[in-house]
């Protein structure tokens, strides 16, 4: 059994309820952005008393921390407007996991498979150009792009299409469920919205702190 | 007493005002030395050492702090060289003691103003961009992204620029110290004051291996400890773009306190050795 797990926790002023994501399955947390940002931050071991309980990828085999370097590697992150570091160029960006890990392997792999997925998401032409300020879209190609590589077992997906225009969220819709389908992942959706914008077919979904209400 | 007594409502919350920002300041020193220590932690871990990633950005920081500083510092070299034949022989003849020209220029350029004036250097053209560069990065969220790639924000953005700090400030003083000692001899055999062969041996004979460690070692301290309060301030910044310029112009007076501090802390350390 493959899954992301958490133990019970407060975040902010709202007592989460201990839960968990299995591999293939879609849940969504639905809260306003601040509960988003407090949610990865507990998630990446900021503040969380780590003997007290926290974020836990687990297999049959192994139970991995959240402050653990392999966590982030079986549970990847697709944030919304941060997917790429503005002074490094977008190639730089995707294979920006593998240049740290210096895993030699892993990094051939990557760079094999770089220029067959920048195709397929169509961003070739602008490989090597520097990141700089881009749009909510091209973000969350950068991620997507990185996440494929990495081939996580978990996608912890936070708004990735507030801020979309409305062909390009098209677009992405597409590509997010095809990059599901091929990765066989479990995705915890983090939304502002109640509304299933990606349309992906949610197996529970749990509203905190007012949610929209809260701005 | 009546007048005390008019006076004294004031004083509570006076009080009150200066304990609030002595509080305020201590907590701000502790928050650098845990920032300090979590940097010499991973400095000593070595993980970062078989980082490609990390190795990159100090590839990157080494080229703009150092080898981008060159045109200036080689401008300011030719200024201090200027300085040895205008300030110290003149200083030297008043004494009508030339012997003392060695003496000087190394206790005054070589010692005392060459890792100064490098570490102001390096703080005024590379810090400010640092501190901007990191409080901008904050500002994006990019430490989260970071972060959410089990990246050591530490190894990845910190580590690289302090030891490029460090090399650049030792690389450049040394260059400095050379080129002002050679270009002053020039200046002084071309303004016919004394021969270069002589002006160079005063130099020599006025050096020592005690001084030349304590150069090397200031040079690498002082960028050090400016980086570092650099750093401190661009993650303060946290999300409020508003706090950028506040935190780059209290990075580089904080800096520039340190390296001043340190300084008087070196000499006063001196006189009693």
């Amino acid at each position: 059994m493959t899954r992301l797990r958490w133990n019970a926790m407060r975040l902010l002023d709202v007592d989460i309820p201990a839960g968990s994501v299995l591999r293939g399955e879609m849940c969504r947390m639905v809260m306003p952005r601040s509960y988003q940002h407090a949610w990865l931050q507990a998630m990446h071991g900021e503040g969380v008393d780590h003997s007290a309980g926290g974020v836990f990828f687990e297999t049959a085999q192994t139970t991995v921390h959240a402050s653990d370097e392999m966590f982030s590697w079986r549970v990847a992150c697709l944030l919304h407007q941060r997917g790429a570091l503005a002074n490094l160029s977008l190639r730089e960006n995707i294979l920006l996991p593998f240049l740290y890990r210096a895993s030699r392997e892993d990094m051939a792999r990557a760079q094999t498979a770089l220029p067959e997925l920048a195709d397929w998401l169509e961003i070739s032409g602008m490989l090597d150009e520097q990141a700089g300020e881009r749009s909510s879209y091209v973000h969350a190609l950068i991620s997507l792009g990185r996440i494929m590589l990495m081939q996580p077992d978990i996608i912890v997906v936070q708004d990735v299409h507030a801020g979309m225009q409305a062909h390009r969220l098209d677009r992405f819709r597409l590509l997010f469920g095809e990059a599901l389908q091929r990765l066989g992942v479990g995705v915890l959706y983090l939304s502002c919205t109640a509304q299933d914008v990606m349309g992906l077919d949610f197996s529970h979904s749990l509203e905190l702190a007012g949610a929209e209400d809260v701005i | 007493m009546q007048y005390v007594f008019e006076k004294t409502p004031g004083w509570p919350a006076r009080a009150e005002r200066v304990g609030d920002a002595t509080l305020h300041s201590l907590k701000g020193i502790a928050d650098f030395q845990g920032f300090i220590a979590d940097i010499i932690r991973k400095f000593l871990s070595f993980s970062w050492l078989k980082r490609p990633a990390v190795m990159y950005v100090f590839i990157r920081q080494l080229y703009f702090t150092g080898i981008e500083s060159l045109p200036w510092v080689l401008m300011m070299v030719a200024l201090a060289g200027a300085t040895a034949v205008y300030s110290v022989v003149p200083f030297a003849r008043q004494l009508h003691d030339t012997s003392l020209i060695g003496t000087l220029v190394n206790a005054l350029l070589v010692q005392e103003m060459t890792p100064l004036l490098i570490s102001i250097f390096l703080l005024v053209r590379s810090g400010v961009a640092v501190v901007t560069e990191i409080g901008n990065m904050h500002v994006r969220g990019e430490d989260m992204l970071l972060r959410s790639m089990g990246i050591s924000v530490f190894e990845y953005l910190f580590l690289p620029r302090l030891l490029a700090f460090a090399m650049s400030g030792l690389i450049l003083t040394i260059l400095f110290a050379a080129g002002s000692v050679w270009l002053g001899g020039l200046m002084l055999a071309w303004t016919d004051q004394m021969t270069f062969t002589r002006f160079l041996l005063d130099v020599r004979s006025g050096a020592s291996l005690d001084g030349l460690l304590l150069l090397a070692a200031k040079a690498v301290i002082y960028p050090l400890l400016s980086c570092s309060m650099l750093l401190f301030q661009g993650c303060r910044a946290r999300c409020n773009p508003n706090l950028i310029p506040v935190c780059t112009t209290r990075g580089v007076l904080w800096a520039l306190m340190l390296i001043v501090c340190v300084d008087v802390l070196i000499a006063v350390l001196r006189s009693f050795l």
